[in-house]
């Protein structure tokens, strides 16, 4: 049985890691809300987008915009399909859908006669975006890469989010990680080996 | 030669005295400093990224080398221990006390 | 900082936080470059458009159950200079020519790309072409064009070494007109 004294203090040290990672989770977590994105910070895997990114970049995604326009770069992922993607925007179609004046006082007249609230500050009541994607590096669009009888991403169900700024490279180690085996060992190895050769407390 | 773990461990660790820390911690400052400024500085005149992180690269391997190993210049102001005295009770070695009862 | 490991990690903490000062006033030097060298207001000229139509019925021109979609192509002189984009952190300019025209209503709006490149140095920045042909098959979401309206612009974007990307357009004034074509015409 261990020393009281020592076993407190792996306890603490095993709590002050935790706090680490939870902190960490937090912050991810919180981004996640500020831009309205699954994923708000993801790292390029393919040279697609080459020249521009290269494997191991890191992203940062925004996704509070209604809708997205041309030359935009979007990370999307099809229905069904589980690798996303992030490509440039070519072209796009919407729809908005919004109230027009009249519209707006028959809304306005049938909220009175019902005792609730109407606000008429509220314009649009949705819409919607058809997208055609291609990766610069890449000599044909997306469509082959869409859903069997897909024409065109939506914005709605397919984008999680458009690329708002730009890290070079520090993503390539998650790749390296991931990726090659020999790493993840040797890693591991050397944390052991760091933790039996440590003096500290 | 013998190697026990202890002396291992302490040849891994590389300490040095308490003088030498507060000359590593500056030396990081002044030397981070300098590096970072110049490598933003060279980088804008010459309208170049590349000078700046050439710069900054070399700038923190340069520090890493100069810090890192405990070096003679760090071990000056070694610490003076006393010498031992009595053995002294402490609450270590409590559990090592046995209690006799009294005997009735 | 008794250890060497102790020395290192505050070495790298310390080198982290110096960084990403560093970075942040390279993109601070980057948007005030772009703003004194009047990159929101790049000339160019866009000319000398013309279109061709035709009807393809095969799924890779955007046709829909072997139904004929009419497909346009454009040739087009630019003449543009893109060099006022171009800093140290500046990684490359795509460029891309679109056109923006209405929908079925006042809600409904369009926007396609005929043309792009990757400019990656100043030098390459001053783009002078002449009867240059799109590099795209474009299709509506509709049927056909209708002989509707477009508005054709030059627009760009930046990538960064590092920091935020940035798009705008070139002010050039170019309007193109579809032909009014018929299913199964031409």
């Amino acid at each position: 049985m261990m020393h009281p004294r020592q076993l407190r203090q792996q306890i603490h040290q095993g709590l002050n890691f935790g706090l680490v990672l939870a902190s960490a989770f937090m912050f991810w977590k919180f981004l996640s809300v500020l831009t309205s994105s699954e994923s708000p910070v993801v790292v390029v895997l393919s040279g697609s987008m080459e020249p521009a990114f290269q494997r191991g970049d890191v992203l940062f995604l925004y996704n509070r915009d209604n809708y997205v326009d041309v030359g935009d770069i979007v990370v999307y992922q099809v229905k069904d399909k589980s690798i996303p993607i992030v490509h440039r925007v070519m072209n796009e179609h919407h729809i908005e859908y919004t109230t027009s004046a009249q519209q707006q006082q028959q809304q306005q007249q049938q909220a009175k006669s019902s005792g609730s609230e109407y606000s008429p500050l509220v314009h649009t009541s949705g819409g919607k975006q058809l997208l055609l994607t291609k990766g610069d590096n890449n000599p044909v669009n997306d469509l082959g890469l869409y859903g069997r009888n897909q024409g065109y991403l939506n914005r709605d169900d397919d984008i999680l989010g458009v690329v708002k700024g730009y890290v070079p490279f520090v993503g390539y180690i998650t790749i390296l990680i991931t990726e090659n085996v020999y790493l993840k060992y040797a890693m591991i190895g050397f944390m052991a080996i760091s933790a039996l050769l440590s003096n500290e407390e | 030669m013998s190697f026990s773990l202890a002396d291992v461990t302490e040849y891994f660790t590389g300490t040095i005295d308490y003088k030498g820390q507060e000359l590593a911690t500056s030396i990081l400052y002044k030397l981070l400093n300098f590096f970072a400024l110049s490598s933003f500085l060279v980088g804008f005149v010459y309208q170049d990224i590349v000078y700046s992180v050439a710069i900054f690269g070399t700038g923190l391997v340069v520090i890493a080398v100069v810090i890192s190993p405990p070096f003679k210049f760090y071990n000056k102001h070694n610490l003076k221990f006393l010498p031992v005295k009595n053995q002294v009770f402490s609450a270590d070695t409590i559990s090592d006390v046995v209690i006799e009862p009294i005997q009735q | 900082m008794f250890s060497i490991t102790q020395r290192f990690q505050t070495l790298s903490n310390t080198a982290l936080t110096y960084a990403i000062y560093v970075a942040v006033a390279v993109v601070a030097t980057f948007y005030y470059q772009l703003y004194f060298d009047g990159a929101s207001s790049v000339p160019a000229t866009v000319d000398n458009i013309s279109i061709k139509s035709h009807f393809k019925s095969s799924r890779s021109f955007g046709s829909m159950n072997k139904k004929p979609k009419e497909n346009t192509k454009l040739t087009f002189d630019i003449d543009a200079d893109l060099s006022p984009l171009f800093n140290w952190n500046t990684k490359q300019v795509f460029v891309y020519l679109t056109a923006e025209y209405p929908g079925k209503n006042s809600q409904a709006s369009n926007k396609v790309t005929y043309w792009d490149k990757i400019v990656t140095s100043k030098e390459d920045a001053n783009l002078e072409l002449k009867n240059q042909r799109s590099k795209y098959n474009v299709w509506d979401v509709e049927k056909t064009f209708r002989g509707r309206e477009a508005v054709v612009r030059l627009e760009w974007n930046i990538q960064p070494h590092i920091g935020p990307l940035v798009w705008g357009s070139t002010v050039s004034n170019a309007t193109i007109v579809y032909p009014d074509s018929k299913v199964g015409g031409k």
